[in-house]
């Protein structure tokens, strides 16, 4: 069977399930669900049954389980996923004299969507920089900041030291501890980064979905057309794309994008018409405010499922959409497909990934430069199959946490009709002993 | 088996593997003595008796039951009865039943050998087949 028969055939079996257990009505499997196509990709499919079982509320619960639960918990397992992409065959060496001195990268190779521009202390850098104080961008923002001067982030044996040169736009870093192992120093560099901080990951959600801070940084079109080319090939490279150069349909896809971001507004396809969405700023702190102090995944849920509700209708010159649960459902879908594209974006093309990239390159080849970072279009289709490894191992992670979710919820609707099949078999049974008798 | 959660297919396996837990708990089987006593005495299939049994029950659908206002037998009542007369013919004409008999069935046989009459116990070897009819 082809995957989209092998889709219908578990939307049908749980929508009869539904039925017999709820008495609800039983899905048309040729109706709206997105992901019922022969695309492979499990998350889509797994909302899209959630949906199912437990409509718009199901799915408004799995965003804030997937923040709460997912998000808040998965670091230690995304850095040892990257510590075992970035070990090297030399890393019982001791470190290189190259690297002791310092290795220089040129800025534009290290800030891909133009973050270290923007200061952290700003009412938008406090969103893009997140609340971490430990976190290594600020210390690079820091550095460009006291051009000249040695800035030292971390402790121990990842500890490093920043110092960037105004005239060639270059930074270099270099151990603190310069008497250990590269394997030691890379571990230990990569324990005391912060992956994943909650407010800067909302942000970036935010602003991949509706360009909230992008419009705020005063960015121009082209480089937001850049940012959109890296995010476009990245996704290519995770989703297994044979072909990474960009089509004229991709094209066409991120000037789009781009135009919406340095608007900050998202177009939204409400049946009859199109109507823009946005969320401020403001919304985007009360979200982050709201959020960040809850551990209810129902209230998370909800927290978003408002910030949806009022990101459109502001321009009363455009029709109000009158279904607003089937807009809502699918903001969730791409709520948590936006995750995970960010997840995978701060463990590839973040400023301190591509330090981390850039100095593994260095330390790998005896301190040859040469290919370690340069164009970055260049470089992650060089880098591909480390970005594929890393971007595979956070989608199995979240496919993991989504169908555990999903697993429960079935064995939910499963339970009672599996009591129900089995009285009736004993009936049926007690009914041929009793006409044998 | 683990489950590859990289792998679309594999994590479609899982979730079909969840939907058959509802057929969990297979039937018990009707012990034979039981069926050598009260098999023979079963009526039989009667199409009629069937038709007439889901006739009964269709009040529990919401639906009418009995003549039509013009006092003519409703085409739906006909349609029951030809639709299971042609389903027990089908059963009684058609339907092919195969029985396989595990082996191990222990059996005591009498014969004959140039020093007298011999009995024997055992039990049966190889798998056995056999044919039915519904009636």
């Amino acid at each position: 069977m082809s995957a989209i028969d092998d889709k219908k055939a578990v939307i049908t079996q749980i929508g009869v399930l539904n039925s017999v257990g709820k008495k609800v009505e039983i899905p048309d499997t040729n109706s709206t669900l997105s992901s019922l196509n022969n695309n492979k990709e499990p998350v889509p499919f797994m909302l899209d049954t959630i949906t199912v079982m437990a409509g718009s509320q199901g799915l408004e619960k799995m965003t804030g389980n997937v923040l709460t639960k997912f998000v808040r918990n998965v670091e230690p397992a995304l850095k040892t996923t990257v510590t075992k992409q970035t070990v090297t065959h030399n890393s019982n060496s001791q470190l290189t004299s190259g690297f002791i001195s310092g290795y220089q990268f040129p800025m534009k190779s290290i800030d891909l969507h133009g973050k270290l521009k923007t200061n952290p202390s700003s009412a938008v850098g406090g969103l893009i920089y997140g609340n971490n104080a430990n976190n290594f961008d600020k210390s690079i923002y820091n550095a460009i900041n006291n051009a000249g001067t040695d800035i030292t982030h971390g402790s121990g044996a990842g500890a490093v030291v920043l110092n960037y040169d105004k005239t060639t736009d270059k930074l270099k870093i270099r151990p603190v501890v310069t008497s250990q192992t590269i394997g030691v120093f890379i571990v230990a560099f990569i324990g005391g980064l912060v992956l994943i901080n909650e407010t800067e990951f909302l942000s970036g959600v935010i602003d991949a979905m509706f360009g909230t801070t992008s419009a705020k940084q005063d960015k121009t079109l082209s480089q937001i057309k850049e940012e959109e080319k890296i995010n476009k090939t990245v996704d290519k490279i995770a989703k297994d794309n044979k072909s990474l150069e960009l089509t004229q349909d991709d094209l066409l896809e991120i000037e789009d994008k781009a135009n919406n971001r340095l608007t900050g507004k998202a177009k939204v396809d409400v049946g009859c018409s199109i109507i823009d969405s946005n969320v401020s700023l403001d919304d985007l702190n009360t979200l982050i405010i709201n959020t960040t102090g809850s551990t209810d995944p129902q209230q998370v849920g909800k927290n978003f499922g408002s910030l949806i509700d009022n990101s459109f209708g502001k321009d009363t010159t455009q029709t109000n959409p009158t279904n607003k649960n089937a807009i809502r459902d699918g903001f969730f879908k791409r709520l948590i497909d936006t995750m995970l594209a960010i997840i995978i974006t701060s463990l590839t093309t973040s400023p301190q990934m591509r330090l981390l990239i850039g100095m593994v390159n260095g330390l790998k080849n005896n301190d040859n430069l040469s290919g370690a970072l340069g164009n970055p279009l260049d470089d992650i289709k060089k880098q591909n199959n480390l970005i594929k490894c890393i971007a595979d191992s956070a989608s199995s992670l979240l496919n993991e946490f989504i169908f555990n979710t999903l697993k429960t919820e079935l064995i939910k609707l499963i339970v009672p009709v599996t009591t129900v099949i089995l009285r009736e078999k004993m009936k049926a049974f007690t009914n041929i002993l009793n006409s044998l008798a | 088996m683990a489950i590859n959660f990289g792998s679309f297919d594999s994590i479609m396996g899982a979730i079909n593997k969840i939907l058959k837990l509802q057929n969990a708990g297979g039937t018990t089987s009707v012990p034979p003595p039981l069926i050598m006593v009260g098999g023979a005495n079963r009526p039989g299939l009667s199409a009629i008796k069937i038709a007439s049994a889901i006739i009964q029950r269709k009040s529990e659908a919401g639906l009418p039951v009995g003549a039509l206002p013009s006092g003519g037998v409703s085409p739906d009542e006909i349609m029951e009865r030809i639709r299971i007369e042609e389903i027990i013919k089908a059963l009684q004409e058609d339907a092919k039943i195969t029985i396989a008999i595990p082996p191990g069935t222990t059996l005591t046989a009498n014969g004959s050998s140039p020093s007298g009459p011999v009995t024997v116990f055992g039990s049966t070897i190889t798998i056995a087949t056999g044919y039915a009819v519904i009636q």
